[in-house]
């Protein structure tokens, strides 16, 4: 008998011959040295790498599951981001017209009525990531791997879409934010409709609600959103009032930041700070999938741009936020663009 | 000694169909017991799949997590650990993949001819000293995404080519090709680490 192939050989040792070729095969080896040496060889590669595992602390593991389970669920934290996603928009609103009011980068970016803040529904098809993986030649290893991948991923109960993919999805127009300006500030009771920016409150589109929200920075009489909202609510079955229930997932919010979380803004923050970009436009991308880190309190976008707004004084700046929906994810995306750099 | 492992692992047989049931119905209590069964496996899947233990570490977690959350809709009826499997290997391929396309990380393979040979005695004699499991490990990360699961789940886990076709999804007739590749891959880099022929 000549010698069986390296596939055979590797089919025997892994125990995953047929019965007779089993037996032709033993009967080979038991003669020929080369085919011996090559078995052994590998079970001895095998085995040193399988052997040299040693398990972590069983501390660690507890602490692991300590962090798991205290998670709040899924849907909950869903609803905390649109309501981050809400602060935001309303926040920078607020922003522009009470606190940088008067002739302030920020204040010429509102006077162009340039939409800031895009809100994107829907989910990413799963083609758009096989059409990404297939496009990077380093990952492609064969057409099959790319079929099957896709196949791999969709079957996954919640794979990590590809990151780029996300944002390009159902742009929706721009809405209209409209706030009360009776306790913010002190400035008055006059009532504000900024264009362009827009409101995403989570709530039935052009539905304002009665509640007055006390946020520390700003009060809102009533948040309205009129484009588009609605179908990024039905596509999550995040539906109900408005404000109301902004308001209450900003209440939960509170307490859903962990340590790694806050850190790692902290550490955009930071990057921001030692390194203003070198051209006119700076992406800070805070992509968050589901569980690893999904949930930003109010404060901590508030110090985010507060932070930014310092280290650019005297720069136009524009604020782009993108939102994309997952089946359990919300994504967050935001693009700082300084311009007159 | 033996006669607790197995009424242990009768004991653990027993427990996780109702731990399941439970858990599907939302039982966080449940879901931590099987995350308590199955952590160190899935962690181990992990580490092998990565390169440094902060990453298995998120990599593990994340895994759980996703499972959490699609535990409702999970059939009592398959296998839990191979769907476990599952979730795991994909969050660490995504995770490979990411760090690829942020260019920290580069995949080598080579195989061809040069895998079919069995390594030089010289080189058979090193692999008593543990500069082979380090030359193991390192040809084992340069492995890409794909090789390296198939490797991870039949080597280090000692799964069946059907566990492994179920898992990751993919034919019985792949994760063999998969496999020799892998295998040829990692021995031609060993051989090359230690200065042996492969």
């Amino acid at each position: 008998m000549s010698c069986p192939d390296r596939d055979e050989l590797m089919r025997w040792l892994d125990g995953e011959l047929p019965e007779g070729r089993r037996t032709e095969l033993e009967a080979h080896l038991g003669s020929c040295a080369k085919c011996r040496s090559l078995i052994e060889s590998q079970k001895l590669i095998e085995k040193v790498w399988r052997d040299s595992w040693q398990d972590p602390d069983d501390t660690a593991f507890e602490m692991m599951r300590r962090g798991i389970l205290s998670r709040p669920p899924w849907w909950k934290r869903q609803r905390t981001w649109f309501a981050v996603a809400a602060v935001f928009s309303v926040y920078f609103g607020v922003r522009v017209f009470f606190l940088d009011g008067s002739g302030t980068p920020m204040a010429r970016y509102a006077e162009e009525a340039t939409p800031t803040v895009t809100v994107t529904g829907g989910r990413p098809p799963a083609e758009d990531s096989s059409v990404e993986e297939a496009e990077e030649p380093e990952m492609l290893l064969e057409e099959e791997t790319v079929v099957e991948q896709a196949a791999m991923d969709e079957d996954s109960p919640s794979p990590e879409p590809v990151e780029e993919a996300v944002f390009e999805e159902e742009i929706l127009s721009p809405a209209t934010v409209t706030f009360s300006a009776a306790e913010a500030e002190g400035t008055g009771d006059e009532l504000l409709e900024v264009s362009g920016l827009a409101g995403l409150t989570g709530g039935a589109a052009s539905s304002p609600d009665d509640e007055t929200e006390e946020q520390g920075y700003f009060s809102t009489e009533s948040v309205s959103s009129s484009a588009g909202v609605g179908a990024a609510d039905a596509s999550i079955g995040y539906g109900g009032g408005g404000s109301v229930q902004v308001s209450r997932a900003l209440e939960e919010s509170q307490d859903c930041l962990n340590q790694s979380e806050s850190d790692e803004i902290r550490s955009v923050v930071m990057d921001c700070a030692a390194s203003p970009p070198a051209g006119p436009s700076y992406l800070v991308t805070a992509v968050f999938p589901d569980g690893t880190s999904d949930t930003l309190l109010r404060e901590e976008w508030i110090d985010l741009f507060a932070m930014l707004d310092s280290i650019w004084t005297g720069e136009d700046i524009t604020l782009e936020l993108d939102a994309s929906l997952t089946e359990d994810t919300l994504y967050l995306r935001c693009l700082i663009e300084v311009t007159g750099y | 000694m033996l006669f607790h492992l197995v009424y242990l692992m009768t004991a653990v047989a027993l427990e996780e169909p109702e731990l399941l049931r439970r858990a599907v119905q939302g039982d966080r209590e449940a879901f931590g017991e099987i995350v308590r069964l199955y952590e160190k496996r899935v962690f181990r899947v992990a580490r092998r799949m990565c390169r440094c233990d902060d990453d298995a570490w998120d990599i593990t977690q994340d895994a759980f997590m996703k499972a959490m959350n699609a535990m409702p809709s999970f059939n009592t009826d398959y296998r839990f650990f191979t769907w476990m499997y599952r979730i795991v290997t994909n969050t660490a391929i995504n995770q490979s993949r990411s760090s690829a396309r942020r260019g920290e990380v580069e995949f080598q393979e080579s195989w061809g001819s040069e895998g079919q040979t069995a390594l030089a005695d010289t080189t058979v004699q090193e692999m008593e000293s543990g500069l082979l499991v380090e030359a193991v490990k390192k040809a084992v990360e340069k492995l890409s995404p794909a090789l390296r699961s198939v490797f991870v789940l039949r080597v280090d886990q000692e799964l069946s080519y059907e566990e492994i076709s179920e898992i990751l999804g993919i034919a019985v007739g792949t994760v063999m090709s998969r496999l020799n590749r892998a295998r040829a891959s990692v021995r031609t880099a060993v051989a090359a680490e230690l200065g042996g022929e492969p």
